[in-house]
């Protein structure tokens, strides 16, 4: 195992523990009415997105799927982010991105590249964005991170062929939750091992079979990260279990592994795996996880509250023709 | 005065683009060998090597790869060959290109062309008559996604010169040559070292004046009803020949000011009748004055069928000799 410095392990903790308390926190949000629209859950499979973001330097770009939340709020902020799921002004886009449309492009911002709603769509994007960053001579790759749903999609198997073709500065992660909203993989791919599919495409992978071990994640990204780094295309796939439904709100009666689900949170909860793994080294203790728990908490608390602050925004905080068109005076009437 | 023709105009146009604009990007299917399929290309690669992609055949994985371009600075222009095929590809042109903008509060500029020969008739080399899905026109599939501009000239000129505009912006273009007019040639007075470039706003062009009747005529059709306008005249009608050049945005003044003087519409294009542009064409008059209009409006086009092969082709597609007798029946 790598050794990775206390200071490392103890960021690595704060980033994680948080994830645990906000995804908490947001499905109380929902039933209190105050996401306007969705928040899918990430519920037990925080240490990939965690690692995602150990792994990476601050000046490599993110995509996200919709299970992304994790990595949006590490960059744009916390309440800027609550701001934008509650539909509020003070969000990233004034409202109207919510949380699958958030972006930010500029090379001095925080480097968070878009895809659209459709599912798996992120992957050929990213994969354009990695061509003009290689065409460009940058020193910067691009983490493309994609379900095992979505991996289904056709669009999803062309962007490996082109990231292989084009030998680019790319790292697709796999964060394979075992379903694909209600349908487990068992019915929706004829090969559990969603990276060998892209293997054939021809690119590299690593397939992480304890994806709530977060060192064990953070190992393989490490890796990954640093082939992306040196223009050789390649996959992590992280095996995890998706704990609550597609989306907060929606009936989860579908799921037939519950049992499976209890034995993960009882056995395989990254985030008590790695409060014992470092207890055991002696960095943390019972204390420290109760002043964490508690100090996360009020932050989140304090930013969901000034974010309602912000207010709701009004119909020109959006709809005029200079958002739509970058040239508007040829953009035809609204 | 030198000659052009529609496959030298494009070329021109996407060659001077890639000089300029050291960002834009030349991607497609058959781009290094053929010069795109119908070599429209020619003299782009050389230039450029380092931006011309030969891509694999994923027209709906290189639509969200050139999205990806795009958001990272770089000007694409997408070749899809024949408009059937961006079917495959509207994900990445409906829900991303034309959103992207628009998720960021105006803060990205997504400046992708997006190119593909429109309709039947001739493809190049064929003969012809190439069938149901090789030979669709597909601007109407653009018509009703905001953040989109649609693009589709006939003349050479107005191709080479709407290109550039095309290119040159910084929105998603969908930009249309059409299959029967790849033949085309055109004498004009710009020379290759010239900026000839025709802004996408109040494109609209009367190609023929006349008093008695409104003609606007879409791409393909401009010559037909040039035909048939030019038969009319022998006979005492003189119909007014509009070519609008650019669906969107489209320039309806001079289309509701020839109504205004004639009292009279028929609109004219190759796609199939319902759900076409020229339900936007009569919405504008509508919309100005009903009371301007003498007559029912007329729209000609392909009936709302498939498009069979070979011969069938033309059963089905608006002639000249259909536009005369549309236009005798409500003068």
């Amino acid at each position: 195992m790598e050794n990775y410095p206390n200071k490392d392990l103890l960021a690595m903790y704060d980033k994680l523990k948080t994830a645990r308390i906000f995804v908490q926190m947001m499905e109380k949000a929902v039933y209190q009415g105050m996401i306007k629209s969705s928040f899918h859950t990430y519920y037990g499979q925080e240490a990939t997105n965690v690692g995602i973001l150990s792994a990476v330097r601050d000046t490599d770009w993110l995509g996200y799927t919709h299970r992304g939340q994790i990595l949006l709020y590490n960059r744009f902020g916390i309440e800027p982010f609550i701001a934008e799921i509650f539909g509020l002004r003070g969000g990233v886009a004034r409202g109207s991105a919510f949380d699958f449309h958030m972006a930010d492009y500029r090379p001095d911002g925080k480097r968070i590249v878009s895809m659209p709603g459709t599912l798996g769509s992120g992957s050929p994007t990213h994969t354009g964005f990695a061509w003009a960053l290689k065409h460009r001579g940058e020193d910067s790759i691009i983490v493309s991170p994609q379900g095992d749903g979505a991996c289904s999609e056709g669009y999803v198997y062309e962007a490996w062929n082109m990231a292989a073709l084009f030998k680019l500065p790319i790292l697709f992660v796999i964060d394979n939750n075992q379903w694909t909203m209600t349908v487990p993989l068992s019915r929706e791919s004829a090969n559990p091992n969603i990276a060998e599919k892209a293997g054939a495409c021809g690119l590299p992978y690593q397939i992480v079979e304890d994806g709530t071990d977060l060192l064990k994640v953070r190992e393989a990204l490490d890796i990954g990260v640093g082939k992306a780094h040196k223009f050789e295309p390649n996959v992590v796939e992280i095996k995890t279990l998706r704990w609550g439904p597609h989306f907060f709100g929606q009936p989860d009666d579908f799921r037939e592994d519950n049992a499976l689900i209890e034995e993960a949170k009882r056995d395989r909860d990254c985030v008590r795996r790695y409060e014992e793994y470092l207890t055991s080294k002696g960095l943390i203790d019972q204390t420290y996880i109760d002043r964490k728990t508690e100090e996360i908490t009020a932050e989140i608390q304090r930013c969901q509250e000034s974010a309602a602050k912000t207010g709701i925004p009004a119909y020109e905080d959006l709809y005029c023709k200079e958002v739509i068109y970058a040239n508007p005076q040829t953009g035809g009437d609204l | 005065m030198r000659e052009i023709n529609t496959t030298s105009a494009i070329a021109e146009a996407v060659r001077k683009e890639m000089a300029r604009d050291k960002n834009t990007v030349l991607m497609g299917e058959d781009i290094i060998y053929l010069n795109g399929s119908f070599g429209i290309f020619k003299g782009c690669i050389e230039s450029a090597t380092d931006r011309c992609l030969d891509m694999p055949c994923s027209e709906n994985g290189f639509t969200h790869f050139a999205n990806g371009l795009a958001y990272a600075g770089m000007r694409p222009i997408v070749d899809y060959n024949i408009s059937d095929f961006v079917t495959i590809a509207l994900d990445g042109i409906v829900n991303g290109a034309a959103t992207a903008r628009f998720c960021t509060l105006g803060n990205l500029k997504v400046p992708i062309t997006y190119m593909m020969c429109n309709g039947g008739f001739s493809i190049m080399g064929g003969g012809g008559g190439a069938g149901c899905n090789h030979s669709q026109c597909m601007e109407s599939l653009f018509l009703n996604t905001p953040g989109l501009k649609v693009v589709m000239p006939y003349y050479p000129s107005d191709i080479h010169g709407l290109l550039r505009a095309s290119i040159q912006d910084d929105d998603p273009v969908v930009f249309f040559y059409c299959s029967s007019g790849l033949g085309a040639r055109e004498k004009v007075a710009f020379t290759e070292e010239d900026d000839y470039i025709i802004p996408l706003n109040n494109a609209s062009r009367i190609v023929r004046e006349g008093k008695d009747i409104t003609i606007v005529a879409l791409q393909s059709m401009v010559p037909v009803v040039v035909e048939a306008a030019a038969a009319l005249e022998k006979k005492g009608i003189y119909a007014e020949v509009i070519d609008p050049r650019v669906l969107i945005p489209f320039d309806s003044r001079k289309v509701i000011d020839s109504v205004r003087k004639t009292g009279r519409l028929i609109v004219v294009h190759e796609t199939h009748t319902r759900g076409s542009f020229a339900g936007e064409i009569i919405r504008k008059v509508a919309q100005e004055d009903p009371a301007m209009l003498k007559k029912p409006v007329k729209v000609l086009g392909a009936q709302n069928t498939p498009i069979g092969s070979a011969y069938y082709e033309s059963y089905i597609m608006p002639h000249a000799a259909d536009v005369i007798a549309a236009t005798e029946e409500i003068m």
